[in-house]
C-alpha cells in the first residue's frame, strides 16, 4: 500500500515539473520555421506561389508543400532543405520556374511617368520614388524577384543579371 | 632540404632569370591600343573622353571620384569604348606623333594629396593591381613605421625589378624617399633577393650618389615566396603577421619597386602611369628579355617583338607557379602585367589520388593544411573548408610545387576562396532583404491598423455623440422658452 502511495505521490510530482517545464520554457512558434527560412534565399519573389520565403517556411515545416518550389534556390537549396528535414532529393518543379542567375531591376527612368505602383509591389523597398515623380531601384537592396515588373503600366523596368556579387 | 629562410615553409626555387641587359629594349609604337578601365581587383573607372576626340599622350581618358585614373598612352583618336565580358576598354587609334602633354615641375610631400595619386593612375604592380591611393589611405591612418620597397621578385623568370633597378636606380630611391616622408615612416628598405647582388650595387651607388637619409638597402634569402608581403614582412622585421593580418597591423607599408618608380615619374614631373616593364620569356620565346610596354598595348605585339610565332604554344600571364593560362594573345597590357610567358605545349600531368604525404603543410608559408583544404574541397563543403581558413590562403602554389600526387590545389583553393566569397555576399544579401522583408510586413501591420481606426471614426462620426445631443437639446429648450416668452409679450401688447 505504502509503495502504491509513494508511487503515486512520485508520479504527480513528476506531471507537476513536466507541466511547469512546459510552461517556463515554451518556445514561441516553430523554430524549424526559422531553420528552414535560414535556407530559403529570401528572395520574396513568391514563385513557390506563397506569398514569400517566411510563408513558404511555414508551408514546408507544416508538411503543405514540397522542396522543389523555390527557383532561386536551385539545387543546392533543395539539396540543403532535404538534409534538414530528412526528405528525398528531387528535380526542381519547373511549374514553379527555373533557377536563373541572379537578377537586378532596372527603372528606364526617362519612361516611368511616376505611378508608385511598383513601389507597392516591392517586398524589400527598394524602390524609391513619389507620386509623378521619376522612380529609381535601390541597386543594393533589389533581389530581382520580377514582382515589380506586371504592375508597371508603361513597362519601364528591365532585368539585368549580374555578375553574382553586385553591389 | 633544410629552411634557412626566416619564415615559415616556402620552397627553394631556381631563379632562372631574363637576363638584365642595358640599354632597355621598348616596344615599338603600336597602331591601336585597347586601354582597360578595370583592375584586376575589380575596381572600374568611368571613360572622361568620348568616340572621335583626339587625345594626347598622357591625357586623362578616365577616372571619377576616389577611382584610379587612366591616362592616354600616346596621341590618337579614341576608335571606341567597348564592353566585352564585363571588360570596359577605351580603344586608340595612334597618329604616330606621339605628342604627350606639357610636363610640370616637382611635387613637394607636404603639397601632395591622395587625390593626385589617385588621378596619376597608380596601382600595384607587383600583380595584385590595387589602387596605390587606397592602399596609402590606409598607411595614413595606420602611421607605418618601416616602408618596404618589394624588390624581391620571388618567381623564377621575371626579372621586371631588376631591369628598372638596374636602368632606373635614381628615381627609384627618389620615390622612395618622397613616399616614406609622405606616409611620415621613419625608415626605408629596398629589399632584394640575395642571388642578385647586381641590384645591390646598383643601388648602393645611386644610394652613395644621393645619399637619402632613413633608407638602407638589404637582401633576403632566395626562397619563394619571399615576396609576398606577409612573408617579406616577417623575414625583414623577424616578427610574423598573425593570421589574416596585414603588414599595416605591425606598422610596416610594403609597396612594389615598379609602383614606386611610377611614383616618383609622377612626381617629379607629372608623368602619368602609361607604361611599365614586362618580362616576356618561355621556353618557346627566341629572345627573352625585360622591355618597356605602353599600357593597352596588344600582347600580340609582344609576341611579334620577342620573336614568337604562335602556333603549338600555351601562353602565359605571370610566372611559372602563380601565372594564369590565357586563351590567346588577344588581351593588352594592363597596369598588373609583369610577365608574359610563352611556352611548348606540355602533356597534362598525371594526377593521381592524395596520399595524405603533409609536404604540403611543410610547404605552406601560412601555416595551413592543405590535404585538409583538399578534401573539404572535394567534398564540396565550404564551411568545411572555412574553419580550415581556406580565406588565408595567398595562392602562393607552393603546394603545388612539392605535391607528389600533381593535385593542382592551388587552382582549387582559388576557386574554392570564390564560391566562399560568392557563398558570403548572398548569405549577407539575403540576411539584408529578410530584415527589409520583416519591416515591410511590420510597417505594413501598422497600415492596415491605423486604417482601420481611421474608418470606424469615420463611422462613428455621422452618429451624434452625447455630447452634441446635450447641445442640441438645450437649443431646442432655449429655442421653445424664447418663442414661449416672445407669444407671452404679443399677448400683453
Amino acid at each position: 500500500m505504502i509503495a502504491v502511495i509513494i508511487f503515486a505521490v512520485l508520479c504527480a510530482l513528476a506531471g507537476l515539473l513536466l507541466w511547469a517545464s512546459s510552461r517556463w520554457f515554451a518556445v514561441e512558434g516553430n523554430p524549424l520555421v526559422d531553420e528552414i527560412d535560414a535556407i530559403l534565399p529570401q528572395t520574396q519573389c513568391a514563385q513557390c506561389s506563397y506569398p514569400g520565403c517566411r510563408p513558404y517556411a511555414e508551408a514546408l515545416a507544416n508538411g503543405e508543400a514540397e522542396i522543389n518550389q523555390c527557383p532561386p534556390g536551385g539545387e543546392s537549396g533543395v539539396r540543403a532543405l532535404a538534409e534538414l528535414l530528412g526528405r528525398e532529393v528531387i528535380p526542381l518543379n519547373v511549374e514553379h520556374g527555373e533557377s536563373k542567375a541572379p537578377q537586378l531591376a532596372v527603372i528606364d527612368e526617362a519612361v516611368c511617368i511616376g505611378c508608385t505602383k511598383c513601389i507597392q509591389a516591392c517586398p524589400v523597398d527598394a524602390i524609391l520614388g513619389a507620386a509623378k515623380q521619376m522612380h529609381t531601384v535601390i541597386a543594393s537592396e533589389c533581389t530581382g524577384c520580377e514582382l515589380c515588373i506586371p504592375p508597371c503600366p508603361v513597362d519601364c523596368i528591365d532585368l539585368i543579371t549580374t555578375k553574382g556579387i553586385q553591389p | 632540404m633544410k629552411n634557412t629562410s626566416v619564415f615559415h615553409g616556402g620552397v627553394k626555387l631556381q631563379p632562372q632569370k631574363v637576363p638584365v641587359s642595358l640599354p632597355t629594349a621598348r616596344l615599338a609604337e603600336q597602331p591601336r591600343y585597347d586601354v582597360p578601365l578595370t583592375t584586376r581587383g575589380g575596381h572600374y573607372s568611368e571613360p572622361h573622353t568620348e568616340v572621335g576626340a583626339y587625345v594626347l599622350g598622357g591625357q586623362l581618358i578616365a577616372g571619377g571620384r576616389s577611382k584610379v585614373g587612366v591616362h592616354a598612352p600616346t596621341s590618337g583618336t579614341v576608335e571606341s569604348i567597348h564592353t566585352d565580358e564585363g571588360d570596359t576598354r577605351i580603344v586608340i587609334r595612334a597618329d604616330g606623333l606621339q605628342q604627350h602633354i606639357a610636363k610640370r615641375s616637382a611635387i613637394a610631400c607636404e603639397e601632395a594629396t591622395l587625390d593626385m595619386l589617385r588621378e596619376a593612375g597608380l596601382t600595384g604592380m607587383g600583380g595584385a593591381g590595387f589602387p596605390t591611393a587606397d592602399k596609402l589611405q590606409a598607411a595614413l591612418n595606420g602611421a607605418p613605421k618601416l616602408l618596404i620597397v618589394n624588390a624581391v621578385e620571388c618567381e623564377p623568370m621575371i626579372s621586371c625589378d631588376a631591369q628598372l633597378i638596374a636602368e632606373d636606380a635614381k628615381t627609384l630611391l627618389y620615390g622612395a624617399d618622397w613616399l616614406r616622408r609622405f606616409v611620415g615612416a621613419e625608415l626605408c628598405k629596398i629589399v632584394v633577393e640575395d642571388h642578385n647582388p647586381a641590384s645591390v650595387e646598383y643601388l648602393k651607388a645611386a644610394q652613395h650618389e644621393m645619399t637619402y637619409s632613413g633608407l638602407s638597402i638589404s637582401s633576403v634569402p632566395t626562397r619563394y615566396p619571399a615576396g609576398s608581403e606577409r612573408q617579406l614582412v616577417h623575414a625583414i622585421t623577424g616578427k610574423e603577421l598573425v593570421a589574416g593580418a596585414r603588414p599595416l597591423d605591425n606598422g610596416v607599408l610594403v609597396q612594389n619597386t615598379a609602383t614606386v618608380h611610377a611614383l616618383a615619374r609622377w612626381v617629379q614631373d607629372g608623368t602619368p602611369l602609361t607604361e611599365r616593364l614586362v618580362t616576356v620569356t618561355g621556353d618557346a620565346c627566341s629572345q627573352p628579355q625585360t622591355l618597356w610596354c605602353p599600357i593597352g598595348a596588344p600582347l600580340s605585339a609582344l609576341l611579334e617583338h620577342t620573336g614568337v610565332s604562335v602556333g603549338t604554344t600555351e601562353l602565359f600571364q605571370g610566372g611559372p607557379v602563380m601565372g594564369i593560362a590565357l586563351k590567346d594573345s588577344s588581351g593588352a597590357v594592363a597596369k598588373h602585367t609583369q610577365c608574359l610567358r610563352i611556352e611548348h605545349q606540355s602533356a597534362p600531368l598525371n594526377t593521381l589520388a592524395c596520399i595524405r604525404c603533409g609536404l604540403c603543410s611543410d610547404a605552406c608559408p601560412e601555416h595551413l593544411l592543405p590535404q585538409q583544404l583538399h578534401w573539404q574541397l572535394l567534398g564540396d563543403n565550404l564551411p568545411g573548408a572555412q574553419a580550415e581558413r581556406l580565406p588565408h590562403c595567398i595562392l602562393c602554389g607552393c603546394c603545388d610545387l612539392v605535391c607528389p600526387s600533381n593535385i593542382p590545389l592551388s587552382q582549387q583553393f582559388a576557386e574554392g576562396k570564390a564560391a566562399l566569397r560568392l557563398r558570403q555576399h548572398t548569405e549577407q544579401r539575403a540576411a539584408k532583404a529578410k530584415r527589409r522583408v520583416d519591416a515591410r510586413n511590420v510597417r505594413m501591420e501598422i497600415l492596415a491598423k491605423e486604417k482601420q481606426e481611421r474608418l470606424a471614426k469615420r463611422k462613428a462620426g455621422t452618429k451624434k455623440t452625447d455630447k452634441q445631443k446635450a447641445v442640441a437639446e438645450a437649443m431646442a429648450r432655449s429655442r421653445a422658452k424664447k418663442e414661449a416668452s416672445d407669444k407671452a409679450n404679443k399677448e400683453n401688447d
